[in-house]
Parts: C-alpha cells; structure tokens; sequence
C-alpha cells in the first residue's frame, strides 16, 4: 500500500535516512539535521550509522562464531561491513539477518583464496537454525518398534525440522571443528595447522532436544535424508539412495556392501533422530 | 479499548531478562519480583530460548519489550511480526506488552535501531494510529518507550514530550517511561528534564526503566551497558514523586556483567522505593 499523499514528507525523510544508514552518508544532510552546539549535522548521522554497523556487525559475530575464529576480528569485520552494505536486512528480527552470508563469502573477492568459507559459514548459520527450530518429537529406533501395527516399510517420515545438511569440497567437519580453537590457521607454518587435502567431507546439523549437534555424515547418510526430504517412504528411500550411489558413485565392491551401508545408514538416523514422523 | 488488559497486574521491581542469566535466576534465590523479555529474542520457532521463556514465566510475572514493530515507519505493519508477537502474547500472558516512539525500518529496509520520529502533527497522527492498528490487533492497550536520541529532524517543530503525550492521548495508549532516556534525551539536545517528567500524563504511565549510558564527550550514548548514573538515580526520585511507587527496570544489554551486579543494581532502586514509601507515610501521619 502506497502512503497517503500527506504523508509524502514522512516517507521522504525516512527513506533517504535509511538509505543513508546502510550507504554511510545522506547527500545534503543538513537539509534533513539540524546542527547543534557540538555537534554537525553529519555527526549527529554518524552516531547512529556507527551504532546500526555495530548491532548488525555484533549480530553476525554471534551468529557466524567459526568464521569469525577462521577470519580474525578485523578481517571479519570489514566482511561483515561490506555484507551489511549490499544486503540491507530486510527482516524486522534481528535473529534472521544474515541468511545470505555464507553466498556472499562464496563472491567475496579477498576470500578467493580461502574458498572452504563459505561452507564454514553454512555450517554456523544452520547451527543458528536448528537452535531455533520448532520443538518437534524425532523419530527413534524404539518409537518404530513400538508402532509395530504400521506398515514400518511404508511410514511416512521426513526430516526433523532441525536438519541441515552441508555438502562441500572441503574436509568441512574438520574445518568447522578446527575453527573452534584459538589461532588456529589453515595451511599455515604458524600454530596449529589443518590441511585441506585431506578428504571431502557432508556435515549434518541438527538438534537433539535442546542441544544442538554437529557431525560429519557418509554418503548413505546423505542420501537416506535426501530421499526422505522428498518424500520418500523408508522403502522408497532405500531403493533411491541404493540406485544413486550403486549407479552414480560407482565405489561399492558389491550390492551386498553397499546394502550393508545402507542399513548402517538407516540405524544411524534412528539412533541420532534426525527424522521425525508425517 | 480494553484498558484492564487480558494480564495481571505487575508491582515491584524487575530485571531485564538476558540469556548470560537463565541459570542463576532459575538456581538462585534472590530475585526480582518480575523480569522483562525483550520479545524479538523469542521469536523463533521453538528451541531453548522459549523453553527458559516458559520455565521462568512459571515462577514469576514477565512483561514483554519489543523493537520491532516499526510503529513509526510509513511502511506496513509487518503481519508476520505481529501474528508472532501475538502467538507469544496468547502463550505466556505477560503483563504488560511495549515497545518504542520510533521506527526501525522504512522502504522495506530494517535497521534494528531505535530512529527518532520527526515531531509533527501529522508524525504524532500517523504514529499513533498505527499503534491503535497494533492494540486493535492484539486486543489490549500497549506501552510506548521514550527513546534515547542523538539528532533532531529539521521537519520538528514540536517538542519530544508534546509529541509524546499527543501520541498518547490520540492512541489512548500507556507509557513506558525510561528515566535514562530522558536524561539522555535532555542531555543530548539541552531541554530541561525534570520539566519533560512534570508533563507526561502520569495516570498513563505503568512502568518506569532504569539503565546506564557513556559520556562520549559531545553526548550521552545510551549503551545499556554501565550502572545507573548518579543523575538518572535523582531523576528516578522525582519520577516517584510524580508517578507514585511505579514498576521500575533496570536494564543492560551490552558488556552484561553477572547476575549479582544487578541484583546490587535492583537493591539501589528498591532503597529510592522504600525512602519514597516513608515519605508517603510520613506525610500520611502528619495529615492525619
């Protein structure tokens, strides 16, 4: 809804404000402030420019905990502030911002050396989501034995609303992991080091009542959850993931292996509850 | 409008509710007599932060602040907002509901800071019918928040406090009155402070915050994150002469320190309540 015509003067003056806000300056500000004993009319605008950068920038700090450990404070910082600038939030919980983050990372020219990031960032922001996702009962091996009247092969499940799942090009568990030390540095002669050519690895974020869990997964796994992220029965799910990985992967000595893994997969989500019931 | 509200009534004094604290205030065993949350940390959809929410809702009553209704923004209510800030209402029936004379967001762009109104007629008229849109909307009457400000808009040709009680009048609405804010406010832009409480509508005032700021040398910046100054302490003692024996806040949101801190905070407010309560008597006495 358009405002009212009278309200033209209002909108005007708001929106140049908050454009000036996210752009660090208002052409012809004195139009808009008034100066006063001790301060100009920039100044005045400089305070609560200086303000919103920190609450957004104390925002993502909160948020994005192993990036910032992998970035340093400064680094960090001018990351955010350039994130703040081009992607203005457009949410009024400050707890949303910086969903787009860990894409921006990906773009962010200075970080082209340090492309594992982004999948860091990821890592974090899910984390930030399971923390708040809906109190919803997971799905355990024993809550299936105890529906034994079900067509267990047929139930509807689906992932727990928790769930995230983070593939990357990186050994991004162990990054993520590595981040949580103090100085830590990635191919680095200085401290302690990590090696990027060690193994890709999947992560999976998810909540066990209150706790938030984070862990590496196997390929099975990964693809267990996509299928029932589909919407897949537990039977179709296992004839998806059995067919993907025996025809795309093409890294099982046998059926027989692959099904074995299959069913370690299965028993897996079980036990950590990640699924939960339709 | 329903000015009795679906809530209880609130007495006392109470502290700022901050995650750093949930174990003390559900282990310990001096506590305030309510505690406020700031309603956009529990916006979520579930998760720890409401599952604390509603353990310490059981043992004491808790009021909800909010920033993010935008009530001076020309750009819609945000209905999401809302039906969130609603479902939490309906759930844990705090006692009293606030949030601030300002806007937080214009053109769709958020800014998650407290931005002064430009005080006019048609501010004031614009601002308070959307706060009659959010009472409607929540069916009781909500408390406005005086805020700190570090600017003056070139449109205003109104003062703060005239703008407010126009605001308060049109929306037949409550105030939240931040003694900090107006020392601040007072400070910041050379008005007389005791002058601004003498004018606010006391039988609308319903609650009364309490919070420390910095001396950045050309203002007062309003951080949350210091002891009460020993002026907004003075300021806080006429406020009870004014407004009687109010529920009163403290509040601190930046570099929080531990729980003990501000029950030693809290214990200062509780000794101006006690002075001013032997005041009343006193006087009660001598009359009768």
């Amino acid at each position: 809804m358009s405002p009212k015509p009278e309200s033209n003067a209002l909108n005007a003056l708001q929106d140049k404000f908050i454009h000036g806000l996210y752009q660090g300056e208002i052409a012809n500000v004195e139009a808009l402030i008034c100066d006063s004993n001790k301060l100009s009319a920039t100044q005045h605008f400089d305070i609560y420019h200086g303000s919103m950068l920190g609450n957004f920038t104390a925002s993502l700090r909160a948020v994005f905990p192993r990036v910032l450990a992998a970035l340093g404070d400064q680094f960090f910082d001018a990351l955010a502030r350039q994130y703040i600038k081009n992607h203005p939030s457009k949410t009024p919980i400050l707890d949303d911002f910086g969903e787009g983050f860990p894409s921006f990372c990906e773009g962010f020219k200075p970080l082209h050396d340090y492309p594992y990031v982004s999948d860091v960032a990821s890592v974090d922001w899910s984390w930030h989501q399971a923390f708040h996702s809906c109190d919803v009962s997971a799905v355990f091996a024993a809550d299936l034995q105890n529906v034994l009247g079900v067509d267990q092969a047929n139930i509807q499940l689906g992932l727990h609303p928790s769930v995230s799942i983070i593939r990357s090009d990186f050994p991004l568990y162990s990054l993520w992991q590595f981040n949580e030390q103090e100085n830590a540095s990635v191919d680095s002669n200085n401290g302690a080091s990590f090696s990027l050519d060690a193994p890709a690895e999947i992560v999976m974020v998810w909540r066990q009542d209150y706790q938030v869990c984070v862990t590496s997964i196997s390929l099975p796994v990964c693809a267990l959850l996509t299928a029932f992220d589909e919407g897949c029965s537990p039977t179709q799910a296992f004839e998806r993931a059995f067919e993907q990985l025996w025809l795309e992967q093409k890294m099982y000595d046998s059926e027989e292996a692959l099904a074995a893994e299959l069913s370690e997969a299965w028993s897996f989500l079980l036990k950590q509850g990640a699924l939960k019931r339709l | 409008m329903n000015s009795a509200s679906p809530f209880s009534s609130l007495e006392g004094l109470g502290l700022g509710l901050r995650s750093q604290h949930y174990q003390d205030i559900l282990s310990g065993q001096n506590h305030p007599q309510w505690f406020e949350a700031l309603t956009d940390n529990y916006m979520g959809d579930g998760g720890l932060p409401l599952q604390y929410l509603s353990q310490i809702a059981e043992r004491f009553p808790i009021t909800f602040h909010g920033i993010g209704l935008s009530l001076g923004s020309l750009d819609p209510l945000n209905q999401d907002y809302l039906k969130k800030l609603k479902a939490l209402v309906d759930r844990f029936q705090p006692a009293l509901v606030s949030d601030h004379l300002c806007w937080t967001s214009a053109s769709g762009l958020h800014g998650h800071d407290l931005f002064p109104m430009p005080y006019t007629e048609l501010a004031a008229k614009h601002i308070a019918e959307r706060i009659e849109q959010v009472q409607e909307y929540l069916g009781c009457q909500i408390l406005i928040e005086n805020v700190s400000s570090y600017l003056e808009f070139k449109d205003s040709y109104l003062s703060e406090v005239d703008f407010l009680c126009e605001v308060l009048e049109r929306a037949d609405c409550l105030l939240l009155c931040d003694i900090n804010n107006i020392y601040v406010s007072a400070q910041n832009h050379q008005f007389d402070a005791k002058d601004y409480l003498a004018r606010l509508p006391a039988d609308r005032v319903k609650e009364l915050h309490l919070a420390g700021f910095e001396d950045q040398g050309t203002h007062l910046l309003d951080t949350h994150g210091a002891p009460v100054h020993d002026d907004v302490w003075k300021l806080y003692e006429e406020a009870l002469k004014r407004f009687g024996s109010m529920p009163t806040l403290i509040e601190w949101d930046t570099d929080i320190p531990e729980y003990s801190v501000l029950l030693k905070e809290l214990s200062k407010a509780r000794q101006y309540w006690e002075q001013h309560n032997h005041h009343i008597k006193d006087r009660a006495d001598y009359v009768a």
